[in-house]
């Protein structure tokens, strides 16, 4: 039995004094990849946020596990800079602007290991190289700005980021929102090969079905509630589901 | 079932936008707080002050007129054409540089008043081109270069004054003899109608200014106003038009009387009310404000009495609290102070105008978002030129009044400074809310003034006399600290910017919330969407009642109206 | 789960324009630099020669070191405007107040009547450097934080940096020694800078080189020309520290965390809070560093002459001027642009100089703006060109964004 990484546990937040998430409980297990899908507006950006800290959390519990280290982590009322740089196991790439534009592309990376200047056991220039072997297309722009990336380099640029920091579980917001369909598909490749390196993955998709066929779990979002959770294929085979969210008829 | 709930929303929404205290408000507090400290600054040296009072009160009156005219001007192009111009000075300069070079070359001191607000205009229409190509914090600097820019010229060129700049003589000083005291001209020099048109515009004032019940019209109960309100039909039509004529025919002979051109000593501060009320009184009657419309002049001439004989008490205390000969010398004073008065009155109407008027709606628009007004076929460019060219027209005015009460023009009278304080006056009294600008101005000048007050005390005697504390700088550390606290914590200012209603949308929504009950209605409905677009109130409500609605609704009407009142 | 999908790379990546953009601008920019180069250049040799020739009788060497002097103590005083810019993203016009903080500190100092240890030339810049970014740090943390905090606009921040700078400005003016009166700065050398001039006079050819930075003044001859050039300490000091600044930010920028971290915080604040930046202290390191320099530059530019709360205020507009036209939030462009309007400002002073010498009062010429030998058109130049600049090329010389209007 896989042991559970992030945690989440009725969890309600909001922008201002909208409630937007009305105790949500999801859970992801070492090795797992996990998709939450719904409509627009049913708080599955939100959740992302409020596990990251840019979203605060007004009541519940997130908790996230290191299972090598055997810690655990609260990171339920903690800033992002704080949960980055407490040396919690976790990454979130945004869904828009996820790269800093004017920045190279090395120095987008170094951003990303940042937070593990001060470990000595860290070798940053062998953990870019591991970057540039799974994306050999950021090596050859290596000193380029990143304003200056099409939209496929770009998304690569922000996994690559996100996994300097070596994190155990990644949050990923659309990684293929504004992408052609067909780099879409590269994306999604992409992320494949990265479960393959035993990270965990929270997947928030609005191409659903094309995220439940690579996906091993998923959670059906409806106005901030968690409607329905199963695994991905039942959930893809699902015939109301489908018919709601999946346009099939 | 859903039509109720239905019925129940567009209620709903009426009743909102109707009675909106958060659209309304005005933040009273702030206002109380602010203008209590400032007010009891301004009273302090009045009551431990020298000789020298009334100057400090006709002063403080001026400066209070001529910059709430120069933030109005402002606050039309940063509040409502969404152009933060910090070049302002600039343009004031333009104006007050203008008028004192036409008035060199020797054309008419009022050809060349309209000529200084002409070419600030053309000025600002210049302007335009910039703004067209830049975001707004490029085009702050390029304005605040270009108002240096003008100041630095102007520093260097012997035919423009150079370093010394001008003198600005007053016309007052040539019209009267310099024996002539103000009392005199106050109370003995004048004429009967003067003193009756006076009361007028003191009476007009009341009604615009102070009883604001009577200026929204569609409040008032007609129980009260029908027998005053005029009928309307071809009657009215040529009434108005004679009285056009009349006003026109006055405006002509007091500007000539005003200017010397009839020779003889006219009574100046009656003549300058007297214009401004007939200007006043040829807006009201052009642009229909709701005054005029509903009530004739001759409404209750008691009031009118009462008002004139206040009007003389006033003049005698001031007459004996202050002594003669030093009223002499603040004739001019006087006299500046009217006009300053005066133009603010009038360029506050005509603003006032614009900004309701669709004209003023399509530049919010452009301020909001410029984008999706393009979209919808409004030019950005014209609308542009029409308002930069309006507001400099009346910072080109109020130049030149500013010139006359320094009495003098020169090129470091113009620095940016002066801009920024417009700025913090038009920020403190709300953004896009002409009557904020007025309250901004009104409590920054006071506080400078009281400041500058207490320093010259401290010069004379009095309390503040061994003092050795520099008022006038402590205040602009308070107007600093004021701004930026304002800015954190209402940066919405004193008064919010008014939320504009759409009466006909309104009126629709309210018909529909009647009707949605019986189609019987149908006929009303038909015939009171006609009157509403042909302008006329009275027929729905009237009709309405004579056509028997369940009293349910009746009630919920006048509810409406209890709440506007 | 499906399997990896072969797709043909040229479909993948259509968007390969992007490449020749970058190229291309990057062309343009070692273009640009190499065209500046010759032109310094140029300038250099044909002002030797002018002075050589006696064109006029100006000494135009001379008026070349005027100019480098000149435009390193702007670029001083401006660099933290850029660096504040391109963090907070609003025009700062408190800055120049950040400008009088240094100068009233050396005078508070001065009169505190200190021994040598404190009160000589450089541990008072240290002292203004520090001063001035603790008055920055202040302004973001009582000011522009709240302010931002609260979903402000630029024009509200900018609004709100006027209010700033008009405490600062009357606060000096009220409660600082001076008050309103003009004051003049004391700034001693120390024992060692004088001893360490007078040994490297010594040394053989170049010893009046090496030493012009310790000594009051040295003079240069000009080979060919009776005309001499006339060096003083706190110009070489203000050409030396312009460059040891500019290399101390290249290095802080392209190599160190901080740096870094403040070019990620002023791309995108939020992205830079999620990948572990703390935002909140890399702004006030950023407004430190912007105030010290701006302080310190402020030191050196009024080295000679009067100090008055409003000697900042003064150069508010110039140090606009030398921003903008570099391109509002780009340091190469800030650089060359404090060479370019220091030398417009030189050019119009001299031009006027000339004018006024050599035309005849009487003739049609003296009635033009230039006939005026006390005219003081030294502003007029710098401003107009920042009009011209922004309207035909907003983005300056290096500008990073269009600031074009939403059309």
């Amino acid at each position: 039995m896989a042991e559970t990484i992030l945690k989440a546990t009725d969890v309600v937040s909001g922008y201002g004094k909208l409630e937007i998430l009305h105790g949500i409980n999801v859970e992801v297990k070492e090795g797992e990849l996990v998709t939450i899908i719904g409509p627009n507006g049913s708080g599955k950006s939100t959740f992302v946020k409020t596990i990251i800290g840019l979203v605060p959390c007004w009541s519940g519990n997130i908790s996230i596990a290191d299972p090598k280290e055997n810690q655990n982590f609260n990171v339920t009322s903690l800033k992002p800079y704080q949960i980055v740089t407490s040396g919690i196991p976790l990454s979130y790439v945004p869904q828009v602007s996820n790269v800093f534009p004017t920045l190279t592309v090395e120095e987008n990376l170094k951003i990303g290991g940042f937070v593990k200047r001060k470990d000595p056991s860290y070798n940053f220039k062998k953990k870019v190289e591991e970057i540039y072997d799974i994306f050999p297309r950021l090596k050859s722009r290596t000193g380029q700005s990143a304003a200056l990336l099409s939209g496929g380099e770009r998304q690569m640029l922000a996994l690559g980021k996100a996994l300097m920091s070596e994190p155990k579980i990644l949050l990923l917001d659309e990684p293929s929102a504004a992408l052609a369909p067909v780099l879409a598909d590269v994306i999604f490749h992409e992320i494949q090969t990265l479960m393959k390196l035993g990270l965990s993955i929270l997947l928030v998709e609005q191409r659903a079905t094309r995220a439940l066929q690579i996906s091993d779990r998923a959670y059906v979002f409806v106005s901030g509630e968690v409607a329905h959770s199963d695994k991905a294929e039942n959930i893809l085979h699902n015939p109301k589901i489908g018919e709601m969210f999946l346009g099939k008829r | 079932m859903i039509n109720e709930k239905l019925n129940q929303t567009v209620e709903d929404i009426i009743a909102k936008a109707e009675y909106n205290p958060k659209s309304q408000t005005v933040n009273y507090t702030l206002a109380i707080i602010m203008g209590g400290l400032i007010f009891l600054s301004f009273v302090l040296p009045l009551v431990f002050g020298g000789s020298t009072n009334l100057d400090y009160f006709t002063f403080t009156i001026t400066f209070i007129a001529i910059f709430a005219g120069l933030s109005l001007s402002l606050n039309m192009e940063v509040g409502f054409l969404g152009l933060p111009n910090f070049g302002k000075i600039g343009f004031i300069a333009v104006g007050a540089y203008s008028y004192i070079l036409f008035v060199n070359s020797g054309v008419n001191e009022i050809l060349s008043f309209i000529f200084a607000g002409i070419s600030a205009g053309v000025f600002g229409i210049i302007l335009t081109l910039p703004s067209l190509r830049l975001k707004e914090d490029y085009f702050a600097i390029v304005t605040i270069v270009v108002g240096e820019i003008i100041r630095e010229t102007v520093r260097n060129q012997h035919q423009l004054g150079g370093f010394e700049g001008f003198a600005v003589p007053l016309p007052i000083d040539r019209l009267y003899p310099s024996n002539t005291t103000f009392l005199q001209n106050i109370l003995l020099n004048n004429n009967s109608i003067s003193i009756i048109l006076i009361t007028l515009i003191l009476i007009f004032l009341y009604f615009i200014y102070l009883n604001q019940k009577y200026s929204k019209i569609y409040a008032v109960p007609y129980s009260i106003s029908e027998p005053f309100v005029t009928k309307g039909g071809i009657q009215e039509e040529v009434e108005n038009g004679l009285i056009n004529f009349t006003i026109f025919l006055g405006i002509i002979v007091i500007v000539l009387n005003f200017f010397g051109s009839f020779g003889g000593s006219p009574n100046g501060a009656i003549d300058l009310s007297i214009l401004i009320l007939l200007i006043l009184l040829f807006f009201q009657r052009n642009y229909k404000f709701a005054l005029l419309r509903k009530y004739d002049i001759h409404w209750d001439f008691l009031k009118t009495i009462i008002v004139f004989m206040l009007y003389i008490i006033f003049s005698y205390v001031l007459g004996f609290v202050f002594p003669v000969n030093s009223l002499s010398t603040t004739l001019s004073n006087w006299y500046n102070m009217l006009l300053a008065v005066g133009v603010l009155l009038i360029s506050y109407k005509l603003i006032e105008d614009i900004v309701k008027s669709p004209f003023g709606r399509t530049m919010r628009a452009f301020r909001d978002d410029d984008t999706s007004a393009i979209s919808v076929g409004k030019s950005l460019l014209g609308y542009r030129i029409k308002g930069l060219a309006l507001s400099n027209m009346f910072a080109g005015f109020f130049g030149v009044l500013l010139a006359y009460q320094v009495g003098s023009i020169t090129p470091d009278g113009y620095t940016p400074t002066t801009t920024f304080t417009l700025y913090i006056m038009i920020i403190v009294g709300g953004t896009a809310n002409n009557i904020g600008a007025i309250f901004g101005a009104f409590l920054i000048q006071l506080l400078f003034q009281a400041a500058s007050k207490m320093g010259d005390l401290q010069n004379v005697g009095g309390i503040f006399a061994g003092l050795r504390f520099d008022f006038v700088n402590f205040s602009l550390i308070v107007v600093g600290v004021v701004l930026i606290l304002f800015l954190i914590f209402a940066p919405e200012g004193i008064f919010p910017e008014q939320k504009n209603q759409n009466e006909r949308y309104l009126k629709l929504l309210k018909q529909l919330s009647l009707d949605t009950e019986g189609s019987k209605s149908y006929l009303v409905r038909i015939l009171s969407f006609f009157m509403s677009i042909a302008g006329d109130n009275s027929f729905r409500h009237q009709n309405l009642r004579g056509l028997e609605f369940t009293e349910n609704t009746d009630e919920k009407s006048s509810n409406y109206e209890e709440e506007m009142k | 789960m499906t399997d990896a999908i072969d797709l043909d790379e040229e479909l993948l990546y259509p968007e390969e324009v992007n490449i020749d953009q970058a190229i291309a601008e990057m062309r343009k920019r070692k273009e640009l630099i190499y065209s500046l180069l010759i032109i310094s250049v140029f300038i250099l040799v044909s002002s030797y020669l002018l002075t050589v020739v006696d064109l006029y009788r100006q000494n135009y060497v001379a008026q070349v070191y005027f100019t480098l002097v000149k435009a390193s103590q702007f670029i001083l005083v401006s660099v933290g405007l850029t660096l504040s810019i391109r963090v907070k993203k609003f025009a700062n016009f408190a800055h120049a107040e950040l400008l009088t903080v240094g100068l009233y500190t050396v005078v508070a100092i001065n009169d505190l009547n200190l021994n040598l240890f404190f009160n000589n030339l450089l541990s008072l810049l240290f002292f203004a450097f520090i001063m001035g970014g603790l008055i920055a740090i202040l302004s973001e943390l009582l000011v522009f934080g709240p302010l931002a905090k609260r979903k402000a606009t630029p024009l509200s921040l900018m609004v709100a940096s006027i209010g700033v700078g008009l405490i600062i400005r009357h606060v000096i003016q009220q409660f600082l020694p001076g008050g309103g009166v003009p004051v003049i700065m004391v700034l001693p050398l120390p024992s060692f800078w004088l001893s360490i001039g007078n040994f490297l006079l010594t040394v053989p050819l170049v010893g009046s080189f090496l030493a012009s930075p310790f000594n009051d003044i040295t003079t240069f001859g000009i080979f060919g020309s009776s005309k001499t050039l006339t060096v003083s300490n706190i110009g070489v000091i203000s050409i030396l520290s312009m460059v040891i600044m500019v290399l101390t930010l290249q290095f802080l920028f392209k190599k160190t965390y901080l740096g870094i971290s403040m070019r990620a915080t002023s791309d995108d604040e939020d992205l830079s809070e999620i990948s572990g930046i703390n935002t909140q202290s890399i702004t006030y390191w950023t407004w430190f560093i912007s105030g010290g320099i701006t302080a310190f530059g402020g030191v050196l530019l009024f080295s000679s002459g009067a100090v008055v709360p409003f000697a900042g205020f003064s150069q508010l507009l110039i140090i606009f001027a030398v921003v903008i036209l570099g391109g509002f939030d780009s340091f190469e462009g800030t650089l060359i642009s404090g060479f370019i309007i220091a030398g417009i400002q030189t050019l119009t002073i001299m031009i006027n100089g000339i004018i006024a010498n050599n035309v005849p009062p009487g003739s049609p010429l003296s009635y033009t703006v230039f006939w005026n030998p006390s005219a003081d058109w030294s502003n007029v130049g710098p401003f107009l060109m920042i009009i011209v600049v922004l309207i035909f090329r907003p983005r300056g010389i290096f500008g990073l964004v269009d600031p074009g209007s939403k059309l």
